[in-house]
């Protein structure tokens, strides 16, 4: 394909340490997440609920996995003094368990969307290792979207205190979430040569994501 | 959870494996909405490789035959 980059060889280094730092990021994010989901698969309000639960789980490993094996092979990987812990690489919230079924519908509304939204920049990148993942990880993606926007409809129905208390839940995440994408509007500015499209996350996550 | 629909919350869950397959029914799932019913459906039911699944709010089914005792 005309523009299509064969190899990350032939990115510059600044570029290259912005593809190793977005991918360690959306792998680290997956991997707690389907961490986090996965303590609620039996704990779900509703038989269906848990089972989504934990298909969800799944998901989110699998994507990590993907996801980190891009970085892999990488100079720039190896290059860094010190491997960054993964846990510096996620917003605050994500490190710790959810604090209920709130904040689990929370962080699936927020946390889950803003990655969609990482991964949207890439669907049509010009690396195709890139763009198969992403378009794959997508497809599934719209599920966990379905799931969340449904328990959030479900949950604010209820009025309050349920509805207040969801929203107090989704603020917290969007001030957890808010404080750690502008590393990511870095990174995807710098990945421009990569067919990456540069995005002004947190307003475009305001405008998905409203309870 | 309570549904809030007005009919039972159960939605009845049809697929196919190949083309020249008719739909045939798989299972039901409970949900209070349509959205979350085709999320469950789909997480529920995804052993096997359909390539078509459908969801049918039972309230909108229409009876033909039923047994009276």
């Amino acid at each position: 394909l005309p523009g299509a980059v064969e190899t990350l060889d032939e990115l510059s280094v600044e570029a290259r340490e912005a593809f190793v730092d977005l991918v360690s990021r959306i792998a680290a994010c997956k991997h707690l997440l389907g961490e986090r989901f996965a303590e609620w698969c039996t704990g779900a309000p509703s038989l269906g609920a848990s089972v989504s639960a934990a298909s969800m789980a799944q998901e989110e490993l699998g994507h990590s996995r993907v996801f980190l094996g891009l970085a892999r092979g990488i100079p720039e990987t190896e290059a860094g003094e010190e491997e960054a812990a993964e846990r510096d690489l996620v917003p605050s919230l994500l490190n710790e368990p959810f604090r209920g079924w709130l904040d689990f519908v929370a962080a699936c509304l927020v946390a889950d969307s803003a990655l969609r939204l990482l991964l949207e920049a890439g669907r049509d990148a010009s690396y195709a290792p890139l763009r198969h993942r992403v378009r794959k990880a997508l497809d599934e993606e719209e599920f966990h979207d379905l799931y969340a926007r449904g328990w959030a409809e479900r949950l604010l129905a209820e009025g309050d205190p349920v509805a207040g208390r969801l929203r107090e839940r989704v603020r917290a995440w969007r001030e957890s979430v808010d404080a750690w994408l502008p590393s990511c509007e870095a990174d995807l500015a710098a990945l421009e040569p990569l067919g990456i499209r540069p995005l002004a996350l947190r307003d475009e996550l305001g405008r998905r994501v409203s309870v | 959870v309570t549904a809030d629909r007005p009919g039972d919350g159960f939605f009845e869950v049809f697929a196919r494996r190949q083309r020249t397959d008719p739909l045939r029914h798989i299972g039901c799932v409970e949900a209070p909405s349509v959205d979350l019913a085709r999320v469950y459906a789909r997480t529920t039911y995804d052993e096997e490789d359909w390539i078509e699944m459908w969801i049918v709010d039972r309230e909108a089914m229409v009876p033909v035959l039923q047994l009276r005792s």
